[in-house]
């Protein structure tokens, strides 16, 4: 039996981060039967051991640097928060708050500004979108706080976007 | 508070592979080949794959070690200063039971 039928018994997230490394050090030869049995129980050890799984979601393979996957390691390092890397200090706290309420009242005092000269759909979209938009916008100085730049853009963007939308919608229904 | 000898002896039956490891990569960084190589002449111990990067994985985790930029397709790994303390107090609290062993042993 070779390494590399082996890996498939492993995570997908441990291959892409330590396959190749592994099938460097064991090459493509026939492995002895204790090295199976020692892949063997790496498989299941990968699978159900936390401390591998947590070490496997912070070392981003190459691969996962692609968008789509920056965004699930950054749905897994939120679910993984207690790590010391991503904890929300007291400051981070209060200058995330502080973003919420500046860009809240920004956005509603824009909209009552647009109603007062008329723009009434206008007003009403800037009304609506105050607090999501500013909860969006307060995410990078608090729970995204640490995150890649990327990683950051593709939540906030997309989701900012798809509010702003179901504003225009709701406003014109 | 734990010590620094009991958070090597939390990576249960990983502790050993993880101090081979250790000191493997206490004079450079070290890809996985070289590490296996280096360990196997310095204890006699071949550690197979699954092992090797379960140890590793573990102290990654730790971060007693960290990888480095991958060189031909080989990535190196080398020790963090974390895991310089983690090692040195190991080597000591070894040192310690290695004495008392040694003396015990020419009393009786």
């Amino acid at each position: 039996m070779t390494a590399g039928s082996l890996l498939k018994l492993y995570p997908r997230a441990w291959r892409a981060r330590y396959g190749a490394e592994l099938l460097q050090l064991v090459g493509p030869r026939a492995l002895s039967a204790q090295q199976t049995f020692d892949m063997l129980a790496g498989a299941v050890d990968a699978w159900i051991s936390p401390s591998v799984r947590a070490a496997v979601r912070r070392q981003p393979s190459a691969a996962a640097v692609k968008g789509g996957l920056m965004v699930r390691q950054f749905l897994l390092k939120c679910s993984t928060s207690n790590h010391t890397q991503y904890r929300m200090t007291t400051r981070d706290g209060l200058i995330s708050a502080a973003v919420l309420l500046a860009v809240s009242l920004v956005f509603t005092a824009a909209g009552i500004y647009a109603s007062s000269v008329g723009y009434t759909m206008t007003a009403d979209i800037l009304k609506s979108i105050a607090f999501p938009g500013a909860v969006l916008l307060s995410m990078p100085f608090g729970v995204m706080k640490g995150q890649p730049r990327r990683a950051q853009l593709i939540v906030l963007g997309p989701t900012m976007l798809l509010i702003a939308l179901a504003s225009v919608i709701a406003t014109r229904i | 508070m734990r010590k620094d000898t009991d958070l090597l002896a939390s990576l249960g039956r990983f502790s050993e592979p993880a101090l081979l490891i250790l000191i493997s990569l206490a004079d450079g960084p070290k890809h996985g080949y070289a590490m296996t190589q280096d360990i196997e002449a310095v204890s006699g111990q071949k550690l197979g794959p699954g092992t090797l990067y379960g140890a590793i994985a573990r102290l990654e985790e730790k971060e007693w070690i960290e990888p480095l930029p991958v060189e031909d397709r080989r990535r190196p790994y080398r020790l963090t200063n974390a895991g310089q303390q983690i090692l040195k107090a190991r080597l000591e609290s070894l040192r310690a039971v290695t004495k008392i062993g040694v003396s015990r042993l020419a009393e009786g």
